[in-house]
């Protein structure tokens, strides 16, 4: 995917830009809509606050903190793959994108358990403003984090595939992309979940 | 060979020319913001009624100018078989079809607000329905459009020439627009909010980043496009 050359020998890439520019831009456009996500909850629930306190109660806090907690694991397993491919040390770096992505599953069983849990107990889309937006935002949000496991196998493989270190910029930007992931989902949860 | 580079620019142009007829016509018609999802079926046949020759003309004029879109399609399929090369036309070909399907759900669109227009004294539970349809089809057909800009992306992903039909950041920017207009495929689901088809992320946002993409992706093709009349007329001349 990247041209020969863009694997800087090492001490030349001084305060180099992870990644290329093109997944930065991506991924402001993407944080964008995200703030448009977090400004347009704010706005209605400072309408109808004491709807949407009464419908917090009625999500589980255990599984936003345990999702939290997996994604930064997650985020941490993959910076240090990084730094490990950059040392060419390409088992490592292998091993540790596993374990990002297995964390990245772990988010995706609880986070469906919990959909689960709320279809059974007969809340869904349409049951007042605080779950739409409750599932609307968490639901765009779980599209980035499957669209991120994706990924996170892709640059899994890049990097078996060379171990010579000269996919370093894909790894980046599939990393850039997952730290995004996680980012999003730690203003999320509060947000929701949380906030008083 | 000047008449065929001048009509990739023509199609190339006539994206422009879509946005430019397409937005003017819709803010004509009062769907800026449109009817709202929520409102009763004698407020929906009123609109109809008052205003029933701007709904005509506008819906009538909208279905003329899909070809422009298909056409505009054309030149973007032509620019991603530049970049496949001798490989299989796929990115070609799934960017041309969804372009295609994209504008036909266009026209079933307008052809729903001409209906309602043609005969305004109809039951206003039949324009409501007409409107509806005409609605759910128009922003809620987000898939075709979705595959359009990803396989333009990926191609963009995918060139490796030393001189890329279109830059990186194209690629991103094209899947970037695919998830923008992912939430409109969800306003079946609502009738008021900013995921219905009058809020912001059923109608302001993706139509808005719609408009814009042609754009930009408009001025990328006619780039790309006088490069190679530049290239071509160069390798002519050093066969002389």
């Amino acid at each position: 995917m990247n041209g020969p050359g863009v694997a800087a020998a090492p001490g030349a890439s001084a305060r180099r830009l992870p990644g290329e520019e093109g997944i930065w831009a991506f991924v402001l456009g993407d944080m964008l809509i995200f703030s448009l996500f977090f400004g347009t909850f704010l706005y209605y629930r400072n309408e109808q606050t004491e709807l949407f306190l009464q419908s917090q109660l009625l999500l589980n806090k255990n599984y936003g903190a345990a999702n939290t907690l997996l994604l930064l694991t997650s985020s941490w397993f993959v910076a240090t793959a990084l730094h490990m491919y950059r040392k060419q040390n390409t088992e490592w770096a292998a091993r540790f994108l596993a374990a990002g992505f297995l964390c990245g599953l772990g988010f995706a069983v609880i986070k469906v358990t919990e959909f689960g849990e709320k279809f059974r107990a007969g809340i869904t889309l349409n049951t007042n403003d605080f779950f739409m937006y409750y599932f609307m935002f968490t639901g765009i949000h779980f599209l980035h984090v499957l669209i991120g496991l994706g990924v996170l196998f892709f640059i899994r493989r890049t990097a078996l595939q060379t171990p010579d270190g000269s996919g370093i910029r894909t790894l980046e930007n599939g990393a850039t992309f997952w730290h995004m992931v996680d980012l999003l989902w730690i203003v999320l949860f509060p947000l929701i979940y949380l906030l008083k | 060979m000047e008449m065929n580079y001048r009509f990739q620019q023509l199609c190339a142009c006539s994206g422009l020319a879509l946005v430019f007829i397409l937005f003017p016509l819709l803010i004509l018609m009062g769907f800026f913001p449109p009817p709202s999802p929520s409102e009763g079926a004698d407020a929906i046949a009123a609109h109809y009624a008052n205003d029933s020759w701007i709904f005509l003309l506008g819906g009538a004029v909208t279905i003329q100018v899909s070809a422009l879109g298909v056409i505009w399609t054309a030149a973007i399929s032509v620019q991603l078989r530049h970049i496949e090369g001798n490989l299989p036309p796929i990115f070609s070909l799934s960017q041309l079809v969804c372009g295609v399907l994209a504008n036909s759900v266009f026209i079933f669109a307008c052809a729903g607000w001409v209906v309602c227009a043609f005969r305004p004294d109809r039951a206003p539970e039949i324009i409501q329905t007409l409107n509806d349809w005409a609605f759910i089809i128009f922003l809620g057909t987000v898939s075709p459009l979705m595959v359009q800009a990803l396989s333009i992306g990926m191609a963009t992903f995918s060139d490796e020439s030393s001189e890329p039909v279109f830059p990186r950041w194209a690629g991103f920017f094209n899947c970037w627009v695919a998830a923008i207009f992912l939430p409109a495929g969800l306003i079946p689901f609502f009738k008021s909010g900013p995921f219905a088809w009058d809020g912001l992320f059923g109608l302001w946002l993706p139509v808005g980043v719609f408009g814009g993409w042609i754009v930009v992706m408009s001025f990328l093709v006619l780039g790309a496009i006088k490069r190679q009349k530049a290239d071509a007329f160069a390798a002519l001349a050093g066969a002389k």
